[in-house]
């Protein structure tokens, strides 16, 4: 029986984002619209989540005005959508630590957040550099480690080293260094519980952006194309087209089942709508005996 | 923006201290939105300390996550201790020739708060022997945040003092044209 329902709950977007930042070397080939996610995986007990987004009260205005990012808002009105409150969430999966993905730890007063231990040594590296290596700064807020100080103490911040499997009952987590980030990381769904599992969902944080990452260009199948890395790595091109064929890889080479959650065309794939607020909520899978969020 | 700035301002600025900026003559005031050249120095030494600072805020509390996570283990062989300290010097050292016009006045005396803040953890962490414990990790956090909130409190994106840093995202490239954008 499937184990757990996931979803991809945008929070915010961004309406013109030039292309050459999501396909490496797509220099000149225009704009698209970006949306700033976060996925909820609900079942066998646990409500997890990958990613938190960030929190708009601290800079949300600066990033509004500055990077043209619309429409935010925060996890209780975007998770009530799908009948949960933040303070319900146990779980949180930190996919690298750019302020999009790991700004808003202090809204999820319940959860234990996973990250690699590694993304946190090499941003301290990072920060020691002198300034005008300053390149390799970009997206990360000094405020989000301080942040995650506290949660050490309390035994809220777990810093995995390296690959770690069922983390929760058939989710693991794969580490994928110096890639997008240094401490990268992706997560599996294995939906059947199986360890040889024929129903895996791979969220793939910002590792892949869009289908034409992952080789897909729109079909959903075996990749039909190269690979692509993002736009945006402090890592190598090689070791981020190694990851995507390890978690392609994952899922039997069905791309369709790894997840870039900037992707708007998710919803050409999967069941979705678009809430009140102009957010879409994505509906990847249900568990056994659950009914659509989305219909 | 202040991304315009040439090295020869700055440098300027840096070696000749506040006898460089009197040598500076204001610009015409035929444009009253181009700043004359002391605005213009004093922003290239207030982002100088306030990066600097920013930067510290986050190496120290990575050190601090790693301090737990590693239980026991002493920061004070970490590198980055050592570079820790060398920057904070360099931003004091910067900080104190900051010369303020009359409606940036507080900027420096929050900066040498933060400073100072930093100043304590960094010397918990000289002190400290056998690794440190959860309530010296939860002191030193909170002289961070202490010291992030006065960063916070003179953020001015229009000349580049922002606690995130975005500038050299790729997003930034297409802002400079005019662009929207985001880094994520
Ligand atoms: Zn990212």
């Amino acid at each position: 029986m499937t184990q757990y329902s996931i979803w991809v709950l945008e929070y915010a977007y961004v309406t013109k984002f030039h292309r050459s930042g999501v396909l490496y070397g797509a220099h000149n080939q225009g704009y698209l619209k970006l949306p700033y996610c976060y996925t909820v995986i609900k079942g066998n007990g646990h409500v997890a989540m990958v990613d938190v987004g960030y929190n708009d009260k601290d800079y949300g205005k600066a990033i509004a005005d500055g990077l043209g990012v619309k429409n935010w808002h925060s996890p209780r009105t975007v998770l009530a959508e799908i009948g949960l409150r933040p303070e319900d969430v146990d779980t949180i999966f930190i996919s690298h630590a750019h302020f999009d993905h790991f700004g808003n730890v202090e809204d999820f007063p319940r959860a234990t957040f996973y990250i690699q231990e590694r993304e946190i040594a090499k941003w301290v590296w990072a920060m020691s550099l002198p300034e005008r290596m300053r390149f390799v700064l970009s997206g990360i807020d000094p405020g989000d480690i301080l942040r995650g100080v506290e949660l050490a103490c309390n035994r809220r911040l777990v810093c995995v080293d390296g690959d770690c499997e069922d983390v929760l009952p058939g989710i693991d987590l794969h580490a994928a260094p110096d890639t997008h980030t240094w401490g990268s990381m992706w997560i599996a769904v294995r939906n059947d519980g199986r360890r040889e599992s024929q129903d895996v969902w791979v969220l793939a944080g910002d590792l892949a952006y869009q289908f034409e990452n992952l080789g897909d260009s729109g079909a959903g199948g075996a990749p039909d194309g190269m690979f692509i890395p993002v736009g945006l790595a402090v890592g190598s091109q090689m070791n981020l087209i190694a990851t995507t064929e390890q978690m392609v890889k994952q899922v039997g080479n069905e791309t369709r089942r790894v997840i870039p959650i900037h992707e708007e065309r998710l919803r050409d794939r999967f069941p979705s709508r678009i809430t009140d607020k102009g957010l879409r909520i994505t509906e990847i899978c249900l568990a056994g005996g659950v009914r659509s969020l989305v219909a | 923006m202040d991304g315009g700035l040439t090295t020869v301002t700055r440098e300027r600025m840096l070696s000749g201290g506040s006898d460089g900026l009197r040598l500076q003559e204001p610009r015409s005031r035929l444009r009253a939105d181009v700043p004359d050249d002391r605005a213009i120095a004093y922003r290239v030494s207030l982002r100088e300390v306030f990066d600097g600072l920013r930067a510290l805020i986050g190496q120290v509390s990575g050190l601090l996550i790693l301090a737990q996570a590693r239980r026991g283990r002493d920061l004070r062989d970490m590198p980055t201790i050592a570079v820790a300290r060398e920057r904070w010097r360099e931003a004091v050292e910067t900080l104190g020739r900051l010369d303020p016009p009359a409606d940036r006045a507080a900027d420096r005396e929050r900066l040498r708060l933060a400073a100072d803040h930093i100043d304590a953890v960094l010397a918990r962490i000289d002190r400290m022997r056998g690794g440190l414990t959860d309530p010296d990790i939860m002191d030193a956090a909170r002289h961070l945040t202490a010291a992030y909130r006065l960063l916070q409190s003179i953020c001015d994106h229009s000349i580049g003092l922002a606690m995130v840093d975005l500038r050299d995202a790729c997003c930034c490239c297409g802002r400079t044209l005019g662009f929207e954008g985001a880094g994520t």
